[in-house]
């Protein structure tokens, strides 16, 4: 392991020292700073209570019951910039790792030494995670030393919980940095690696989540007609209720939609938020850890496939490829 | 056992043929010239050699350990310095060394004691503080020389080790390489430069188109390449030199009356001796000229290639 670690310490001390680093975490602080911002009343208004409410997070398709306090409300406002700024930054932390190290042939010089390829590899991963586990903590403490700024006190569930919900989204952004690795591993320039890597991104988290619900309606097929004399003077939401073939089409549509979805690790990485917060309406409080993280595990599983699956494939294709 | 143990090598990239069965066996404690022209396979040797190059066919040992099979035994007893590469350029001269160092069982005092020795043999002792990236190509190309002794190995392979240095760097190089060779390293090193090879090596092996064109001392080569092609032999008599009707010459390239150098299949010059002798002439010299390495290489590589 001591090559691994080593290899990840200079991984790290490089990263955090690129201007790419800089530069996306200053953004992610100033959009974190400017979302904190404009709900600051509302932080200061939930001051000392907790609500269970109806909550949909942005950008991952998933919405569910939700305990709502000032930690918690921070962190879910926040998702949507670590979606971006995380993913983003994790990929592109690894779309030029190995390529970029071929291309001025230092691997040449670093793999003349006594360590396996393997090696390489799973220290860049290392190093770089910990890059992104910096970014996170800096946004972590930021969000508290906010809240402990405006004197709002901070519930020890909700920072447990935030604590989880920080772990998680690393693990969020080492799958796109794996996603990365393999698209360094792939393809041979950097630069080209590097901007195929941030256009899957947005692909990914922008545009795939827009287009979903269209293609899920092409894949279910026609829209069913609904007799006009139903509808007349009614709501949109009686409408369908009124024609059972519109109700089970919008039923296939959702399935569908949500199938689609579950491809992406934004959408369990969403789910698996929810489920870190989740509370009982009746108690208007969390449900219990253990209870609320065990309807994730399906989640949790998906997630850590596709941090593994991509992570192979760079391991498979780095360890066959001739280092010319 | 041999340093470094070559067999039956062959890499292909698609229809190309970059090594072609080569067999090469280096003894310890010599320095190996590796010669041959762009494109001969004398770099995908080398990277095979460190199990960079993963090859289609064939064995590599370096001082018994098979690189493939146990390249961290292997890797353990050698430095490299490639051809056309650079250190972290973010990190300065001391922190590449001590990082290239960590792989190795060093205890922390002897390993901060080799970079302080190391830099101060490359000269780079007073910019150990400076960042790379701050580095002439010159610096770079001695931080790479000193990041492959950094393990104080017992084979050095050196792909190109001059190339970009000024003759003061390149004379530096060329001083340690012969100290390495004097504590008993092995040294295999690639160059273009003909005249360095015939300074440095030992032993020199010629890669043509992938395949071993000729290998041995160069004194033995330069026989080899004499019996093949031919031997030239200077002579100069004190009087008019008559004409000489001597079995096996080829031909006679006179300079002037009295000097010229006659062309033999064979080494005769005792039979000239006599010749001239028997005629009343007094020789003042008769020697073989020997081929520089250049003549041995352009012929073999060009003779080869058909183009000569």
């Amino acid at each position: 392991m001591k090559a691994e670690i080593n290899i990840a310490l200079r991984e790290f001390h490089s990263s955090i020292r690129s201007k790419r680093f800089v530069v996306t975490l200053a953004s992610y602080l100033f959009m974190i700073f400017f979302f904190t911002y404009s709900i600051r009343d509302e932080l200061i208004q939930r001051a000392g209570q907790a609500e269970v409410a109806y909550t949909s997070l942005p950008l991952t398709g998933v919405d569910g019951n939700m305990v709502i306090t000032p930690l918690s409300l921070l962190t879910t406002s926040n998702l949507s910039t670590i979606l971006i700024f995380g993913s983003i930054l994790g990929i592109t932390l690894g779309a030029d790792s190995i390529n970029r190290e071929i291309e001025e042939g230092t691997i040449k010089v670093l793999l003349s030494h006594p360590l396996y390829r393997d090696h390489l590899i799973t220290g860049k991963f290392l190093g770089n995670a910990l890059s992104l586990g910096l970014m996170i903590s800096v946004g972590f403490v930021f969000s508290i030393a906010y809240l402990l700024l405006l004197g709002i006190p901070i519930d020890e569930a909700s920072l447990i919980r935030s604590l989880i919900a920080a772990f998680v989204t690393l693990v969020y952004t080492t799958i796109f940095l794996s996603i990365g690795l393999a698209f360094s591993s792939i393809l041979k320039r950097s630069e080209v690696s590097t901007l195929v890597a941030i256009v899957f991104v947005i692909l990914l988290i922008l545009v795939y989540p827009l287009v979903s619900p269209t293609l899920a309606s092409k894949l279910v097929g026609e829209k069913p007609y609904c007799p006009s004399e139903y509808n007349e003077n009614k709501k949109y939401d009686n409408k369908i209720d009124s024609c059972i073939a519109m109700k089970e089409w919008e039923k296939k549509r959702l399935l569908w939609e949500r199938k689609l979805l579950t491809l992406t690790p934004t959408y369990h990485y969403g789910s698996l938020i929810t489920y870190v917060f989740s509370g009982d309406e009746l108690t208007q409080d969390y449900i219990p850890l253990e209870e609320s993280l065990s309807f994730g595990i399906a989640s949790l599983l998906i997630f850590l496939t596709e941090l593994i699956l991509p992570l192979a494939l760079a391991y498979i294709r780095f360890a066959t490829m001739d280092l010319k | 056992m041999y340093a470094i143990e070559i067999e039956n090598l062959t890499k292909k990239y698609g229809e190309f043929i970059a090594v072609d069965n080569l067999t090469l066996n280096i003894e310890k404690g010599i320095i190996f010239g590796f010669l041959g022209p762009n494109g001969a396979g004398k770099t995908t040797t080398i990277l095979s050699m460190l199990g960079l190059i993963i090859p289609d066919n064939g064995k590599i040992q370096i001082m018994g350990y098979d690189v493939l099979k146990s390249p961290i035994k292997a890797k353990n007893l050698l430095g490299y310095l490639p051809e056309n590469a650079t250190l972290y350029e973010e990190l300065t001269a001391w922190r590449n060394l001590e990082f290239f160092a960590s792989f190795y069982r060093i205890p922390n005092r002897e390993k901060e004691k080799r970079i302080e020795e190391l830099l101060k043999l490359v000269g780079l002792w007073k910019v150990r503080y400076k960042r790379v990236k701050t580095f002439s190509k010159g610096m770079k190309q001695r931080l790479l020389l000193a990041q492959a002794l950094v393990n104080d190995p017992d084979v050095l392979i050196l792909d190109e080790p001059t190339s970009g240095l000024d003759p003061e760097g390149a004379h530096l190089v060329k001083s340690i390489v012969k100290e390495e060779a004097k504590k008993g390293k092995t040294v295999f090193f690639s160059s273009h430069v003909l005249s360095e090879v015939e300074e440095l090596s030992d032993k020199v092996g010629i890669i043509v188109r992938g395949r071993l064109r000729a290998i041995g001392p160069l004194n033995r080569i330069k026989k080899q390449f004499m019996e093949l092609e031919g031997y030239e032999i200077k002579i100069e008599t004190k009087q008019r030199m008559p004409e000489l009707n001597v079995d096996g010459v080829i031909r006679v390239e006179r300079i002037d009356e009295r000097k010229a150098i006659i062309f033999t299949k064979e080494d005769i010059r005792a039979q000239i001796s006599d010749y001239l002798t028997s005629k009343g002439i007094t020789i003042v010299s008769l020697k073989i000229e020997e081929p520089s390495l250049e003549d041995v290489f352009l012929k073999t590589v060009y003779k080869r290639e058909g183009r000569g």
